[in-house]
């Protein structure tokens, strides 16, 4: 008798979803699919505001990633102004963005991610749990905690407060950054460092444990987008479009964000609330690409700063004779080269005498009537597009959320993982932990993607082909 | 000092109202000259865990929006103790209380006393404004600075009632803007 697993929601990851597993008749796995079971809805309640709001408003999608928001929205308006933003504020924009990308992998790193890492994918469910971290390495929790407080308070710092600052605008930023602030930030940076070393000596130590799962877990081939310089080095702020294919050829290059729509559509499907982005010239089928720290470390030439390029280096063995690193699994790595490379590039724009200017805003009134704002969230590439009427007050609202665009590699990853490990008529807490890890390998935050926030038991139904339920458990 | 963590998505009606009713304990305690810190947030995040064991922190209270249920007749603020508890399963970006505190506990051998403030909630729809609902709660949360104060510190504090701050009342219902972190 075939049968449905369903793990909802998955554990440890921002957001709600659920995995179905659909198995055949024979026991082994049919079909597997990530459902997203949030409801989308800014973008409909953003219509009729002023765009001048949007930063404020979008940032508000979600309390872990709302820098982002609020630099692509801010991005969106300074295109319907019309405005070049002093360097000052394109720096400071730069430096909150990156302090958002240290805090943001460190929660996924240590607190999301860590447990299975370091603790290991099979041992006992009771431990592997933020709690079995802190019993068994105490000392690398606070570290991991200092460095998300980094993170945090250097947003604070520029921004005024850490969750929704409201300090990225139309135009620039509103508040300079005092020379005793640019220091206070710049003390904590040493320890920061040490920490991510500290991280990536602890993963790559593990990297002979994980040889199952680094096959497993979404190791197929795949396009990869993400922004770069003008130069091919590794970017989250501006720059061009990059996409690559998995042998590393390059597919598209030198795309202008704000042109997005010629490379890019979106599906849906009935079984989920996330759209699914893809790759226009491929079609739908063949569109699928991925985007995040993995795509970002793919699809750029180089990182620009020393530690992050060594570690780039090693990173690029981990490919097949050269080629893109295709394993999910390195979504992990490559957030701690991320975070490294912020770092590097906190500490040498704080050393830019530039940098405490005080002109920092540009002022203007509605000069075009589509915004379109790009930049890299941790997650990968996020798309802000707005168009206003003459009074700047949005008349419609497109979202491209990253998470979002991970979508159709998510489902495959659930997939590969369920064929790997699921057969027969054994099930074990273990499996649906990888299956589950497959996801958060990700780091997906479906909060955003469907700007929803929610809450639901853990609810696990076995259904049979035609919905009954054959078998349930719910866990609180 | 009194660590004072609101939090909520004051753009999604009355999940907002904890945000509301903490800036309201802390305007009401600062005119006591009560040492306060306040750390408005979206949700609950590991890295409170450093704030809760400061040194200089001696309570925690948790303001929040709670969903009413069904049975639930003339809703109110309402306010329990917490101790440290591993409350979620496995942890994710939402984090209780309880499971801060036990990270307290753990990593830095500090256990102030804790309290958690909900306020009833009835619409999580987009929006800014409160549901009669919840307005109404905070309305009749009157005394409510004066009385978790007292279970802060035993009674070892006389509340000086001419010092009040702001009274409670339905007109001023209306949500004030997000404050700057608190002081050090």
């Amino acid at each position: 008798m075939s049968r449905t697993v369903t793990i909802d929601p998955v554990t440890r990851i921002e957001g709600h979803a659920k995995i179905t597993v659909h198995l055949n008749e024979q026991g082994g796995v049919e079909d597997a699919r990530f459902h997203v079971t949030e409801f989308r809805g800014f973008e409909k309640f953003c219509e009729g505001r002023s765009f001048w709001e949007m930063p404020g408003i979008t940032a508000r999608i979600c309390g872990i990633c709302p820098v982002s928001h609020l630099l692509a929205s801010a991005k969106a308006g300074d295109a319907i102004l019309g405005a070049q933003i002093p360097p000052t504020a394109q720096k400071l924009r730069r430096l909150i963005n990156w302090a958002q990308i240290v805090q943001s992998h460190a929660l996924s790193f240590f607190h999301l991610s860590g447990p299975d890492l370091l603790l290991g994918m099979e041992s006992n469910p009771a431990e592997r749990n933020v709690m079995g971290l802190i019993a068994k390495h105490p000392d690398l929790a606070r570290k991991g905690i200092r460095l998300r407080q980094f993170g945090q308070e250097t947003i604070r710092i520029l921004g005024g407060r850490s969750v929704h600052p409201a300090w990225s605008v139309p135009g620039g930023v509103r508040e300079p950054l005092t020379a005793e602030r640019r220091d206070q930030i710049k003390a904590m940076v040493p320890e920061s460092l040490d920490t991510v070393e500290l991280a990536l000596d602890l993963l790559k130590d593990r990297f002979d444990q994980f040889g199952p799962e680094i096959q497993t877990y979404g190791e197929f081939p795949s396009l990869f987008m993400g922004l770069v310089t003008p130069e091919g080095g590794l970017e989250h702020y501006d720059g061009v479009l990059r996409i690559v294919d998995s042998t590393g050829r390059v597919v598209e290059d030198g795309v202008a964000p704000e042109r997005y729509r010629d490379i890019i559509a979106e599906a849906v499907e009935p079984w989920s609330y996330l759209k699914f982005p893809y790759y226009k010239p491929n079609g739908l089928e063949n569109g699928m690409y991925r985007v995040g720290p993995l795509a970002r470390l793919n699809v750029c030439d180089f990182a620009g700063t020393p530690r992050a390029d060594r570690e780039l280096r090693q990173f690029r063995r981990l490919g097949s004779h050269g080629q893109p690193v295709l394993s999910s699994f390195h979504y992990h790595y490559a957030r701690l080269i991320e975070i490294l490379f912020s770092l590097e590039k906190i500490a040498e724009t704080l050393d830019d005498p530039e940098i405490t200017n005080t002109h920092v805003r540009s002022r203007a009134a509605v000069n075009r009537t589509v915004g379109i704002g790009v930049s890299e969230a941790p997650r990968g590439t996020l798309f802000h597009e707005y168009h206003v009427d003459e009074n700047g007050i949005l008349q419609k609202v497109n979202l491209i959320i990253a998470t979002g665009q991970n979508n159709m590699a998510m489902n495959k990853t659930v997939k590969q993982i369920a064929q790997a490990y699921v057969s027969g008529q054994q099930l074990t807490e273990g499996i649906l932990n990888r299956i589950e890890h497959g996801i958060r390998a990700f780091d997906p935050c479906l909060s955003c993607s469907t700007h929803a926030v929610g809450q639901m038991p853990l609810h696990v139904q076995l259904l049979a082909p035609g919905g009954a339920v054959v078998d349930e458990i719910i866990r609180d | 000092m009194i660590l004072l963590i609101g939090y909520g998505n004051n753009l999604r009606r009355d999940d907002g109202a904890g945000l509301i009713l903490a800036e309201r304990l802390e305007h009401a305690w600062r005119s006591q000259g009560v040492a306060v810190k306040h750390l408005p947030c979206h949700q609950l995040t590991p890295e409170l865990t450093a704030e809760i064991a400061e040194p200089d922190v001696t309570a925690v209270v948790f303001v929040d929006a709670r969903a009413i249920e069904a049975s639930e007749v003339d809703p109110q603020v309402q306010v329990q103790p917490l101790r440290p508890e591993l409350l979620s399963p496995s942890s994710g970006h939402h984090l209780k209380p309880a499971t801060l505190l036990l990270y307290a506990d753990r990593l830095y051998g500090r256990r102030p006393s804790a309290w958690l403030v909900t306020v009833p909630a009835a619409d999580f729809d987009y929006g800014e404004d409160l549901s009669q609902i919840t307005q109404q709660a905070l309305a009749s949360a009157q005394t409510l600075p004066a009385e978790l104060f007292h279970k802060l510190f035993f009674g070892h504090f006389r509340w000086n009632f001419a010092h009040d701050g702001p009274a409670f009342s339905a007109d001023s219902a209306s949500r004030l803007p997000l404050p700057h972190h608190g002081d050090r």
